[in-house]
């Protein structure tokens, strides 16, 4: 993959417009209504003195904070109850999706969960400093976005310039990508456009791509920070802050029009949809649940291994399917050698009545320059019934020769080919009977 | 088995490479099933562990009971088959009462379901092999569930497990799942009572003397064997005297690591073509000058008695087109696959070959170890480029790794840059 994405990288620096690298979509177009948020931080500092939120394609709605080292939290409160109304009408009606666009900005969200959770378990001393329960609520909402997102092949939350970099490849150097704008101008731009390059630099010039205020916008936020400190009149002081919170929504509403812009590129260009929803009702139910009950984080052996799992299935599941509605992830996995093209050459069933059964496949596979095929390997037919075990692996002229013992699938094994052969799709995860079981023996039920 | 009859409940023995882990499981295993009439589970990391655990077991202890539990639709492998041993899909065909049942500790998870009501373990002991190979979540909890008694035998060098997920949530909770089994076991403050082999089988004295202070500071080791008796001689002379013959003569007269440098290209190459052809002529070479252990009076077959290590798949692939060609079928693989296996003498691509910048990957204590450590007579190291130099711009961020996480990469920096100082100032780096 390495190669092939230092490849489209020179041809998208020629063509002056990003170039796709896989062939469809990995996340499936959104549902009728989604949410974005743009949080903007202080600059050096991990606090949040702006959101932009509301439904793409639609203006946002803006809370500032023109005072945000003051730790007040209140302004957040329509913003929390924004975000908790959309997610528990969207888990009822299809999927929640949700845009953020840039990494640091889901770093905030990250950092927000845990600090608006945290303060309603340890009370701040001070009553004025304590959140409401709706900034607590909002740090539970964050955690699960968050904790959402790391799920492998998750449908719900979408970090913009994260999902860009996934399919496209553009003709800046890669540290470039992290600025969306940067990104949108490659994105946006017809093969054989000219001066991309520059307009993605001029872009990256003017907004910085860690979700806060550009410096001269940070700067002139600080200057009227202390004119209001000096001021001695209300009258002033109310005028210099509205001076200070229409910086901070124009800053928010360039950065919301640019999350539009990249979303509407995205989902302009020429991929193939993507299907696969079980994970996509998975993640729906697993959050709908969080929404109803507030479950604390996982910690322990157990939760955390029984998280394991579920990711593990998830990425196997996801990957497979994604192999298998594309051709052109099928060959980046064939170069990378976890993927290869074979044809059955001979079956070998086990009679009937005959104990233990073992049925055989031998295959031959085609040569590549780069192969994961050993003994105790398993291996499935891309989007087929048919598994096996590799018992034996020769290299021959033109490939290797190898034998399969058939796991599962024998009624579909016929000579013939080629086939596309992937690592098998994992089986499902242990089920809550076996980890409750395990807490009965160890006493912790 | 003296620390159970004192009561401890969790022992943990630390090997050096070679000492003998597997010995030491059968022992337990045969001695708890004799003397005290137990029931042991005896969990690997991968089928093909469990396998070869089996087979050496039945074939030592033909009269122990035996059973080797697969998946619920796996076929016993044709080595099993061949042996006769007892092979089950399900855990209701586990047979009572005193005996050794083998599995995967993946597989072991599902005995916990057979429990009988009221009693406090399947088995009256537990046993990991290769511990430290074996994450906590898939040894832990069938350990902790399943075994009144448990015992934890690994080598500490070896490579840490991985995962290709997101690891963050799982590294920062309280608990970490996707730390080695013994290793979270200590952290989460269970009591263990810790030993630890202090002697290697394996490995000849002039390899102990350089690995064991750079990759194990924390275990201290010797070699069971003498320089005399791992020394290898060749009966043809070097006529080419070229870097392969010295290379090969510095062996035979003593050294059992040696490397041979390649000049650098200035930039990092995936697939090295130049090293698998050095490696290929190495192995030629060895063929050529009819290498033998005068100690075992036994002449080296390189296609049985040689290994080709590589970090990375396709360059492993390149190099077993390259044996191949040349009608060489020693095995050639990742050390990945080959941790666990030992051979007579190994050639390796050291894992900084080529590289410009050193990364976390390349700097892995437990890849070098590996690599370092499956030999029993010598090791030949092929590296392009200069690693003194690789080594000494290198900058260590050591901001990279989980807060109460080991820094890995600091670990295996300075364990290479002990190492390769050692070769350089033995002379045994051959240019």
């Amino acid at each position: 993959m390495k190669g092939v994405v230092a490849a489209a990288r020179l041809l998208a620096k020629a063509r002056q417009s990003a170039v796709r690298v896989v062939g469809s979509y990995d996340i499936r177009h959104d549902p009728e209504e989604t949410f974005a948020i743009v949080p903007m931080r202080v600059v050096g500092e991990e606090i949040i003195q702006a959101v932009g939120y509301g439904r793409l394609g639609a203006p946002p709605q803006v809370v500032v904070e023109h005072h945000a080292l003051s730790r007040r939290t209140a302004f957040l409160i329509p913003f929390a109850n924004a975000l908790d109304e959309y997610l528990t009408r969207a888990v009822d009606l299809d999927f929640p999706r949700i845009y953020i666009a840039n990494a640091p900005a889901l770093e905030l969200l990250t950092v927000m969960a845990a600090r608006y959770e945290n303060a309603g378990r340890n009370l701040n001393p001070n009553p004025a400093l304590r959140p409401s329960h709706e900034v607590v609520r909002l740090g539970y909402l964050c955690r699960l976005i968050k904790d959402i997102y790391h799920m492998p092949g998750q449908q719900i939350v979408v970090v913009m310039t994260e999902a860009i970099r996934r399919h496209f490849v553009t003709g800046q150097i890669p540290p470039k990508d992290g600025h969306l704008g940067a990104l949108t101008e490659w994105l946006a731009a017809v093969a054989g456009a000219t001066g991309t390059q520059a307009r993605a630099d001029l872009r990256a010039l003017h907004f910085p791509a860690a979700a806060m205020l550009s410096r001269e916008d940070d700067e002139a936020v600080e200057s009227i920070l202390h004119k209001i400190k000096k001021s001695k009149s209300a009258l002033t002081r109310q005028r210099l802050q509205a001076d200070i919170e229409h910086l901070q929504a124009e800053s928010v509403l360039a950065e919301w029009s640019m999350l539009q812009e990249a979303h509407a590129a995205f989902w302009g260009r020429d991929l193939d949809a993507s299907v696969h929803p079980d994970i996509t009702k998975q993640n729906t139910s697993w959050l709908k649940y969080r929404l109803e009950v507030v479950v604390a984080r996982s910690r322990r052996a157990i939760a955390m291994s029984q998280r394991y799992e579920m990711h593990e299935y998830h990425a196997g599941l996801h990957k497979s399917a994604l192999i298998a509605q594309d051709s052109m992830r099928f060959e980046h996995e064939r170069v990378d050698g976890n993927a290869f093209r074979a044809r059955i050459s001979a079956v070998r069933k086990t009679p009937r009545g005959v104990q233990p059964k073992d049925h055989q496949i031998d295959l031959t596979v085609d040569h590549q320059p780069n192969i994961r095929l050993r003994l105790g390997h398993r291996v499935q037919i891309v989007g087929g019934e048919l598994v096996g075990e590799v018992r034996m692996v020769k290299r021959t002229p033109v490939g290797y020769d190898a034998t399969l013992s058939v796991l599962a699938g024998i009624d579909s094994a016929a000579i013939g080919g080629p086939h596309r052969w992937a690592d098998q799709v994992p089986g499902k995860p242990f089920t809550q009977k076996y980890y409750d079981k395990i807490k009965s023996v160890l006493g912790m039920s | 088995m003296q620390a159970f009859a004192k009561g401890d409940d969790r022992v943990l023995v630390d090997s050096p490479p070679g000492a003998g882990k597997t010995y030491l499981v059968e022992q337990t295993c045969a001695r708890a099933v004799d003397d005290q009439r137990w029931r042991v589970g005896v969990g690997t990391n991968t089928r093909n562990q469990r396998d070869d655990f089996a087979l050496r077991f039945k074939r030592r202890f033909p009269h122990i009971p035996l059973q080797v539990a697969l998946a619920s639709k796996e076929t016993p492998s044709p080595a099993l088959t061949a042996e006769s041993v007892p092979a089950i899909n399900n855990f209701n065909y586990l047979h009572n009462g005193a005996g050794v049942v083998v599995s995967t500790v993946h597989r072991h998870f599902y005995g916990v379901d057979y429990i009988p009501r009221g009693a406090s373990g399947l088995y009256d002991l537990m046993v990991a092999d290769e511990a430290y190979q074996i994450q906590y979540r898939n040894g832990g909890l069938p350990l902790d569930a399943l075994g009144r008694r448990r015992l934890m035998v690994g080598d500490p060098g070896q490579i840490s497990p991985f995962t290709e997920l997101d690891a963050e949530i799982f590294e920062s909770a309280r608990d970490h799942i996707l730390w080695s089994l013994p290793l979270e076991v200590m952290q989460n403050g269970s009591a263990v009572h810790r030993l630890a082999i202090n002697s290697s089988r394996r490995l000849p004295p002039d390899t102990v003397r350089i690995i064991q202070p750079a990759l194990y500071p924390n275990l201290r080791f010797s070699a069971a064997s003498t320089d005399a008796e791992r020394r290898i001689a060749f009966v043809a002379g070097g006529g080419q005297a070229d870097v392969v013959d010295r290379a090969l003569d510095t062996i035979a007269s003593g050294a059992s690591i040696v490397a041979i440098q390649l000049p650098d290209v200035g930039f990092e190459l995936g697939v090295d073509d130049e090293i698998c052809d050095l490696a290929v002529e190495v192995a030629e070479r060895i063929r050529l000058r009819r290498a033998y252990w005068p100690h075992e009076r036994m002449q080296i077959d390189i296609n049985t008695d040689l290994f080709y290590m590589d970090s990375h798949v396709n360059s492993v692939t390149k190099a077993q087109e390259k044996f191949g060609s040349r009608s060489i079928t020693l095995r050639a693989d990742t050390p990945n696959v080959i941790q666990g296996q030992e051979t007579l003498i190994s050639i390796i691509k050291h894992p900084l070959s080529s590289m410009q910048e050193a990364d976390p990957f390349h700097l892995d204590p437990g890849r070098l170890c590996v690599m370092l450590s499956r030999h029993k007579l010598a090791c030949v190291v092929l590296v392009r480029g200069d690693i003194s130099q690789v080594l000494g711009n290198y900058e260590h961020d050591a901001g990279q790794r989980l807060l109460g996480r080991e820094d890995l990469a600091w670990r295996g920096y300075s364990a290479h840059q002990q190492i390769w100082n050692s070769l350089l100032l033995s002379g045994r780096v051959f240019v």
